[in-house]
């Protein structure tokens, strides 16, 4: 019963934790006896919060905004899982007076950015309407569901090395699949290889977690000190705004220990596990997505030191042709390229696909594949339906 | 102000039980397992569990009314001693309420139901007014912001909100949906709260929120509004009094509550007991309620920040956990309830382990009354988090310890019912790191 599921899943430890990874990050900046595992319910407490504006007494939980998409991080990750459109859906952007993104919320007093309105069927898309401070500059603007976190901290381990071997960007193997690594600048200011994110535009945890403090919940933290997020030099009435930084806190409002607890937390959330492994269905399927070279992308293993991860991504970024297209850059990833996204926990998963949950179906994800995916996308058009089928067994069992 | 006191409970059965299990140990050496009565019913154990929640959520509505009352009478007249008399009233409540915590974790009308009457942090400039800065050296002038008391328009959440009127709607649905949150940041317990003490703005220095009667007095009112502020009292008063009622009634037999739990079934309900014992024991109370406060040493990272009574609420959300083990509760009149139990089970089934629980919650009890014995002292939770204060973090440390063991102890009862279907792997242990695998 999934009720009782639910009750399990929030009952402590077993699937949940990872000890060996907790004691090497929560020791450096827990200054009580390092306690892995409850910092792990530390560090859900954190992520469950429901922060509030500044001033405030709760001088541990003020500092939301002045711009937010979400009070906590589990509106839009519940449980540490996938955002759906109504929760989760955030406007990304790169506009000089916008910002990063079109918050959907303000403190009071604050004036709104913008409104956007999505259309349900996705034909339109999307409009933006009562823009607060003057027309859009060009701005590209691409609406991104929040990423499931599990199996994240996994994803962290791949040496850079591994990543750049599975690239190929010259299709020097002429397969028409040439994935390509995205450079992004690291919280030294370092190059090196994203992974994390819709673009892979970040390359570490630290700074993922970092940016959606900071962006997404307006909460200055030790990456991103900032106490007004993304508002820009035009938008004054946020720059004038209280903030809640605190003495204590490092002065900021998400200070070292609230952002160490997060990551505790995170990186306790286990990659899922694939079911029905052997179900004659989901072999056939499994087979077929082989066959089809949806593999050569959604790779089903990355191996490391005597290590197996089963993510069924490649973390690289592949051109998916005009439809998907959304003109935001990032790194030095274009618009039409996007990072195959882990097919881990798939599964989970009941509809709303694809990087703005356009796709009802898993069918019509795979038809919106094209530029280096169109030649798969033919062949599972040519499959029959009973083949589609176990395409369909197969992808809802990871 | 007299406080709440937290009222010590031997409970008579623990007791009982408790030498019954020790005897039971020392006699297995000599002799084969103890021949019971017969075995204590799953069905009749779920039975207890639910009349327990019925009793403890009967008490919360009984204890809000009186609140309610409280509050009318304050409001017609207010002063120090009308106000005084409401804040014990509200103290009086949080004893029964608390206990019902342990109901949430696994009754999912329970967990939807709970962010309305207890959330928090709570959104305090939506609210009322608030000092505009915090630190040791500032003045508090006060901030004026947006919120509700102040303005009969308010523009939040970008949305533009007809504040006009201020009533228990405007409360539970205009303010509630303003930006999709599930808890209502704005309304419960710890509203009322914070519209009866104010902001503690003492930090970890001892003393609680002071805000004066006059905040309510038509004729010499403080801080302006006194008559949209009383509003908001008497509303968020009458909410909760509203949202209780719907939780007494959702235990009845025809209740949502009630059909879900029939509907697990025996081994379901159970597992429901002990995950919500197991996890209100562990995520929510050591972690997240103690042991996050402590970490950030921030002193108002605590529950009942306003009135500095997070120790009752504390040691009786412990007890709430006891109470569904033991099943037994003691009603606020004195009265017990009481029934086939966890205990009676484990006691037969497996005595190592139950003896093992008993000292769990002997430990805890005396951890929690360590932490009420200090707040009586005049150290309340605010001041044993301080930065400084090793001695009270001795004292939290010792509630934290006493909650993961119990949490260890339950999680073995669980395995002892087998009530899982994956077994627990030793991820309890920090000898045995798990490969990334």
């Amino acid at each position: 019963m999934s009720a009782l599921k639910d009750q399990q899943a929030s009952m402590i430890l077993r699937l949940y934790y990872k000890p060996f990874l907790f004691f090497v990050f929560s020791a450096l900046f827990i200054k009580a006896q390092a306690q892995p595992e409850l910092d792990f319910y530390t560090g859900k407490a954190l992520f469950d919060k429901n922060w509030i504006p500044a001033p405030a007494s709760t001088t541990a939980s003020d500092g939301l905004g002045p711009y937010y998409n979400a009070r906590s991080c589990n509106q839009c990750h519940p449980d540490g899982g996938r955002g759906n459109r109504e929760q989760s859906l955030v406007v990304h952007s790169n506009d000089p007076v916008y910002g990063q993104q079109l918050q959907k919320f303000a403190v009071q007093g604050i004036p709104v950015e913008a409104r956007v309105e999505f259309s349900a069927d996705h034909e339109d898309g999307f409009h933006v309407v009562d823009l607060h401070y003057g027309v859009l500059n060009n701005s590209a603007l691409s609406p991104r569901l929040a990423p499931s976190l599990h199996g994240m901290v996994l994803l962290e381990l791949i040496p850079d090395s591994v990543i750049n071997d599975l690239a190929d960007k010259e299709d020097s193997d002429g397969d028409g699949i040439s994935g390509r690594v995205n450079l992004v600048a690291d919280e030294n200011g370092n190059l090196v290889p994203g992974r994390f994110g819709w673009k892979a535009g970040q390359s570490s945890l630290i700074n993922q977690v970092a940016r959606a403090l900071s962006l997404d919940l307006g909460l200055g933290n030790p990456l991103l000190p900032s106490p007004y997020g993304d508002c820009t030099q035009t938008q004054l009435q946020c720059l004038a705004a209280p903030d809640g930084n605190s003495a204590h806190h490092n002065d900021l409002e998400a200070g070292e220990t609230v952002l160490s607890l997060l990551l505790s937390y995170i990186k306790g959330l286990s990659a899922p596990a694939q079911k029905n492994r052997k179900h004659p269905a989901v072999q056939r399927g499994q087979n077929l997505f082989n066959q089809m070279a949806c593999s050569a992308c959604h790779i089903p293993e990355i191996a490391f030191e005597g290590n197996v991860l089963k993510p069924y991504s490649d973390l690289l970024l592949h051109d998916m042709g005009p439809g998907l297209a959304d003109e935001l850059q990032e790194g030095i990833a274009v618009g039409s390229e996007w990072r195959t996204p882990p097919l881990w926990g798939l599964g989970q998963l009941n509809g709303e696909y694809l990087h703005d949950g356009r796709a009802k179906t898993l069918e019509e994800a795979i038809f919106w594949h094209d530029g280096e995916a169109a030649s798969s996308k033919h062949q599972y058009e040519g499959l029959s339906a009973a083949q589609r089928s176990d395409v369909s067994v197969f992808l809802d069992s990871l | 102000m007299k406080e709440a006191r937290a009222v010590r409970h031997s409970n008579i059965k623990f007791m009982r039980l408790f030498i019954v299990s020790t005897l039971v140990i020392s006699l297995l050496a000599c002799t084969s397992a103890p021949q019971q009565d017969s075995p204590v019913s799953a069905t009749d154990i779920v039975a207890t569990y639910i009349t327990i929640a019925q009793a403890s959520y009967e008490d919360s509505l009984i204890t809000a009314r009186v609140l309610d009352t409280s509050i009318d009478s304050f409001l017609a007249n207010p002063s120090d001693q009308t106000l005084a008399g409401t804040k014990q009233a509200w103290l009086d409540a949080r004893i029964p309420y608390q206990q019902t915590e342990a109901f949430r974790f696994g009754n999912t009308v329970v967990d939807e139901w709970e962010g309305r009457v207890n959330a928090w942090p709570l959104d305090e400039g939506l609210i009322d007014y608030t000092a505009s800065s915090y630190g040791a050296e500032s003045d508090f002038n006060y901030f004026y912001s947006a919120n509700v008391i102040a303005n009969e328009i308010l523009d939040a959440g970008g949305v533009t909100v007809d504040a006009g009127e201020i009533s228990p709607q405007l409360l539970a649905e205009d303010l509630h949906e303003l930006d999709g949150v599930e808890a209502n940041v704005a309304t419960g317990y710890h509203a009322i709260e914070f519209l009866l003490w104010g902001q503690d703005l003492n930090g970890t220095n001892p003393g609680a929120g002071e805000r004066p009667w006059t905040d309510y007095s038509q004729q010499n009112c403080t801080n302006d509004n006194c008559d949209r502020r009383s509003d908001y009292l008497k509303s968020a008063s009458l909410l909760l009094v509203n949202d209780l009622e719907e939780m007494v009634q959702n235990w009845q037999p025809d209740g949502e509550a009630y059909i879900d739990l029939m509907n697990k079934g025996v081994q379901g309900g159970l597992a429901t007991m002990l995950t919500g014992m197991g996890s209100l024991a562990y995520g929510e109370l050591a972690g997240e309620r103690i042991r996050l406060g402590m970490l950030l040493n921030d002193p108002e990272e605590e529950h009942d920040c306003f009135s500095d009574n997070t120790h009752n609420s504390h040691y009786y959300d412990a007890l709430g956990i006891r109470n569904v083990y033991l099943g037994e509760y003691r009603r606020i009149n004195g009265e017990s309830v009481t029934g086939p139990s966890l205990a009676d089970l484990i006691l037969q089934q497996a005595p190592g382990v139950s003896a093992e629980m008993f000292a769990r919650l002997e430990e805890t009890e005396s951890a929690m009354s360590a932490m009420v014995d200090a707040a009586e002292q005049g150290k309340p939770f605010d001041v044993l988090i301080g930065r400084d204060n090793t001695e009270g973090e001795v004292i939290i440390d010792r509630i934290v310890d006493a909650l993961m063991e119990e949490t260890r102890t339950i999680e073995k009862i669980i395995n002892e019912l087998d009530l899982n279907n994956v077994s627990i792997e030793g991820s309890t242990s920090l000898d045995d790191p798990t490969s990334i695998l």
